[in-house]
């Protein structure tokens, strides 16, 4: 039988809200709706999630478990915090509706999914429904891009 | 304007791949990383019932033990069933332990052999045997089971040759292993 890896450590979900600073600041870098400081705001905030893995190495054993749990949750809710808030930002105050969608879709849904399929395998065994929703959410992205490239070929 | 959008771009790319690297360094060596807590022993020796005849002393909180009256008489096997245990004092954690020779020092031809065995479910032994010219150094035993909150007894076996003379010493330094 297929068995996944579940032995996560917490820093991987601060590892994780890395990812997702770093991601969120090339995107706002290219996307070009917003201040020039906005995307170095973005990577001092990765920089900053860095510094926590380093010191979480540093007091391994001085901390426990469910302590480096709650930081390292905490930062990467806050990573997810910045996307959503982009994202209403996009559609709310700058109304650009279109671009809002796709940002939900691409970004938003994605990386809300991912957070929610490497929870669910932290602590206990993997939630298949959700390990399921996730390849068939990821195929529905892949074929509605593939969909919309053509389209706009055309 | 353009060109400074560029120049930042590459500016995050550089940077951004700076912190993940770093930070993926970090989090696979947070994998490698284990603590390691001092704790106090589980299994140690106790004194059996036959202690004060083989001249069992026990020190070192437990861990260390001298049998300095154990006797051998010529042509003739003396046993000493119980002097020393081997105690599992956990409430529920069982452990495996095995017999391993250490030392021996002693001349050969005086002795036939020397036995030690832990007496487990399945007994494990060391035995040293001389041929009257030199000894026949043992193996380490096998790994048996001492189960939670049990007792063992070490059982020694001892044989002098028939034309031994009396005073004639052996030294025999055995550790017993411990593992989870």
């Amino acid at each position: 039988m297929l068995k996944l890896a579940t032995d996560l450590l917490p820093e991987f979900f601060l590892f994780l809200g890395i990812d997702f600073f770093v991601g969120l600041s090339l995107l706002t870098c290219v996307m070009g709706h917003f201040r020039r400081t906005v995307p170095y705001l973005y990577q001092a905030a990765a920089v900053f999630g860095y510094v926590n893995l380093w010191m979480s190495r540093q007091l391994l054993s001085t901390f426990g478990e469910y302590m480096r749990f709650s930081y390292c949750l905490l930062y990467l809710a806050l990573a997810l915090a910045n996307i959503v808030g982009i994202n209403v930002y996009l559609a709310v105050v700058k109304k650009l509706w279109t671009l809002g969608k796709v940002f939900a879709s691409s970004v938003t849904f994605p990386t809300t999914l991912i957070f929610a399929f490497f929870f669910s395998l932290y602590e206990g065994e993997p939630f298949y429904v959700l390990t399921a929703s996730f390849i068939f959410g990821a195929i529905v992205l892949g074929v509605g891009t593939a969909f919309m490239v053509m389209a706009k070929r055309r | 304007m353009a060109k400074r959008k560029y120049l930042d771009l590459i500016v995050l790319v550089m940077i951004s791949v700076f912190v993940i690297t770093v930070s993926a360094q970090v989090y696979y060596s947070l994998g490698m990383t284990s603590t390691i807590t001092t704790a106090a022993n589980d299994v140690y020796f106790v004194k059996g019932p036959d202690n004060e005849t083989a001249g069992v002393n026990i020190f070192n909180d437990n861990k260390s033990a001298t049998l300095t009256l154990l006797k051998a008489y010529p042509n003739m096997t003396l046993s000493y069933d119980d002097p020393i245990r081997v105690r599992n004092n956990h409430t529920s954690q069982s452990y495996n332990v095995r017999l391993r020779p250490v030392s021996l020092s002693g001349n050969a031809q005086h002795f036939v052999f020397i036995n030690f065995t832990l007496n487990t479910a399945t007994p494990v032994s060391l035995n040293y045997t001389s041929n009257g010219i030199s000894w026949a150094d043992p193996s380490e035993t096998a790994f048996v089971t001492v189960n939670a909150n049990t007792e063992y007894a070490i059982r020694v076996q001892t044989m002098a040759n028939a034309t031994a003379t009396s005073g004639q010493i052996a030294t025999i330094e055995i550790a017993v292993d411990v593992e989870t």
